[in-house]
C-alpha cells in the first residue's frame, strides 16, 4: 500500500512539474488561443516580457431622470501605498483582480465589436455591471454605464484614454444605493 | 573557516526532510493565513455587486453531473463560500502550530485542497504567490502522506524544483526582452498606480544607471536561481537571502505582501536539495 501511495503521489508530482515546463513554453498568441484546462498551470513571467505601463480605471456616469449624462468619476479600488501593506494588505484582493477583468473586457470589446449585444453577455461585462450597480446613486439618477479608462500612472501630462464604452443601463434602486 | 563550518552546520540542519517540511509548513500556514484573512476581510467580493459574484461566475463553468452541480452551488455561493474560507482560515493555522504528525497531514491536505478549489472558484485576481502556495501545498501533501506509510516521497523536492522554475521563467523572460534589459520596465513599473509607489518612482526617475543595475541584478538572480544548488554553502544562502529581500522590496514597493510567505516557504526545500547534492 506505502509503495503505491509513493508511486503515486511521484507520478502525479513529475506529471504536474513536466506539464508546468512545458507551459512556460507557450507564446502570448498560442496562450490566448487555448486556456489551460488543468488550472494549477500558470506562466510565471512576472512583469515580463512587457509590463504594464498603464494603469486602467473603471469610471461611472450617471444620467439623470431627462437622461442627461452627468460628470464621470472614478469606482475607488486603488489604495494609496502604505507601510503596513508590507504584511496586511486585504485591499489588494479589490484592486487585484481588476486590471485582468477590465484587460478582458476591453478585448472582448475589440473582438466582438460590431456585436453589441454580445458583449453585454460576456462575464467580465455582467460582473462589471455588478460592481458599478452596486455603487451608491443619488436620488434623481436613474441609468448608469461604465468606461475603461487608460491612465500613464503617475505622469500628469498624459491624457486619460477611453478603451471601452458601457451601454446606457437602467439602475434599479434598492434602499442601500441611496445616497 | 570557522564561520563557514558554522553555516554548514547550519544547513545541515535543513539535511533532515523532517525539519524541512516543519519549516517550509510553518512559512506556508503563517502566508496562507494572511492571504485568508485578507480574503475574509473582502468578502463582499464573493457575492453580488463584488468582483467574484457565483451568480456570474457559474455561466462561465463547465457544466458537471447533477450532484456536483448541487455541491458547487452550496459551497461557492455564501455562506458556503464564507465557511470554506473559515476552513482553510483553521488549515493555515494549524499548519503553522500544530506538530503532531496526523494532525499536520490533515491540515496540509486539506489546505491544498482548499486552495485548489479557490483557484477554480476565483477566475480573476490570482497573483504567483496563490499558485506558487498551491504546488508548495501540494509537495508538502504529498510528502506527509507517504510519512504516514513510512515510505520515500518527492514531494519536497518537487517544491524546490518548482521554485527553480518559477525564478528561472521569469528571468529568462526578462532577459529576452529589451525593455528589462534597459531598464525601462522598472520604471513603468514603479510608476503604476497599482502596482507602484511615487517615491519609488521619483527615485527611479531620470536615473538610468539605478534603473539598468537593478534590472539586472534581479534578471541575474532569477535566472541563476536554480544554479545556487551548485554553489558552496556561503553562496546558496546569499542568493536565498537575495530573494528573500527581493520579495520583501516588492512587498514594500508593489504591495505584494503574500509573495514573501509563498516564495519563502520553498527555500527549505531549495536547503534539502543543496544538502543532498553536497553531501
Amino acid at each position: 500500500m506505502g509503495t503505491a501511495v509513493s508511486a503515486i503521489t511521484s507520478a502525479g508530482l513529475v506529471a504536474l512539474f513536466v506539464l508546468s515546463l512545458r507551459y512556460q513554453l507557450h507564446d502570448r498568441a498560442e496562450l490566448a488561443r487555448r486556456t489551460s484546462r488543468l488550472l494549477l498551470l500558470r506562466q510565471y513571467r512576472l512583469f515580463a516580457p512587457i509590463p504594464g505601463r498603464s494603469d486602467l480605471h473603471l469610471v461611472v456616469r450617471d444620467h439623470d431622470v431627462d437622461g442627461a449624462p452627468r460628470p464621470c468619476r472614478e469606482v475607488s479600488m486603488v489604495p494609496l501605498r502604505h507601510w503596513s501593506q508590507v504584511l496586511w494588505n486585504p485591499q489588494k484582493r479589490r484592486w487585484l483582480p481588476v486590471r485582468p477583468l477590465l484587460v478582458d473586457l476591453v478585448r472582448a470589446g475589440a473582438a466582438l465589436e460590431d456585436r453589441p449585444v454580445a458583449i453585454e453577455l460576456t462575464t467580465p461585462y455582467l460582473v462589471l455591471l455588478g460592481v458599478v450597480g452596486a455603487e451608491p446613486a443619488d436620488e434623481d439618477v436613474r441609468a448608469r454605464q461604465f468606461l475603461v479608462v487608460e491612465r500613464y500612472g503617475h505622469e500628469p501630462e498624459e491624457s486619460p484614454r477611453v478603451l471601452f464604452c458601457s451601454a446606457v443601463h437602467r439602475l434599479e434602486r434598492t434602499t442601500a444605493m441611496a445616497r | 573557516m570557522i564561520a563557514a563550518t558554522g553555516l554548514d552546520a547550519s544547513i545541515g540542519w535543513f539535511g533532515d526532510p523532517d525539519h524541512v517540511f516543519r519549516a517550509s509548513a510553518v512559512l506556508l500556514g503563517i502566508g496562507q493565513t494572511i492571504t485568508t484573512l485578507e480574503h475574509l476581510a473582502a468578502r463582499e467580493e464573493l457575492g453580488p455587486g463584488g468582483l467574484h459574484p457565483w451568480t456570474v461566475m457559474r455561466c462561465s463553468v463547465p457544466r458537471r453531473p447533477a450532484v456536483l452541480e448541487r455541491v458547487r452551488e452550496t459551497l461557492f455561493v455564501a455562506p458556503g463560500i464564507v465557511a470554506l474560507l473559515v476552513l482553510r482560515l483553521l488549515a493555515a493555522v494549524t499548519l503553522a502550530l500544530a506538530t503532531a504528525e496526523a494532525l499536520t497531514l490533515v491540515a496540509v491536505v486539506t489546505l491544498a485542497a482548499l486552495l485548489v478549489t479557490f483557484s477554480v472558484r476565483l477566475r480573476w485576481g490570482q497573483e504567483a504567490a496563490d499558485d506558487i502556495s498551491v504546488q508548495v501545498a501540494l509537495g508538502l501533501s504529498a510528502f506527509a502522506v507517504c510519512r504516514w506509510f513510512d515510505v520515500p516521497s518527492i514531494g519536497l523536492y518537487y517544491i524546490a524544483a518548482f521554485a527553480a522554475l518559477a525564478y528561472a521563467t521569469s528571468g529568462v523572460t526578462k532577459l529576452g526582452s529589451p525593455l528589462w534589459r534597459e531598464g525601462v520596465a522598472l520604471g513603468w513599473v514603479a510608476n503604476l498606480r497599482s502596482l507602484g509607489a511615487p517615491w519609488a518612482a521619483d527615485l527611479l526617475w531620470g536615473r538610468r544607471r539605478l534603473r539598468v543595475a537593478l534590472s539586472w541584478a534581479v534578471m541575474v538572480g532569477e535566472v541563476c536561481f536554480p544554479l545556487a544548488l551548485l554553489l558552496p554553502a556561503p553562496g546558496v544562502v546569499a542568493v536565498l537571502a537575495a530573494g528573500l529581500l527581493f520579495h520583501l522590496a516588492t512587498a514594500v514597493v508593489m504591495g505584494l505582501n503574500t509573495f514573501v510567505w509563498a516564495f519563502a516557504a520553498t527555500y527549505p526545500a531549495v536547503l534539502l536539495s543543496w544538502t543532498a547534492l553536497h553531501r
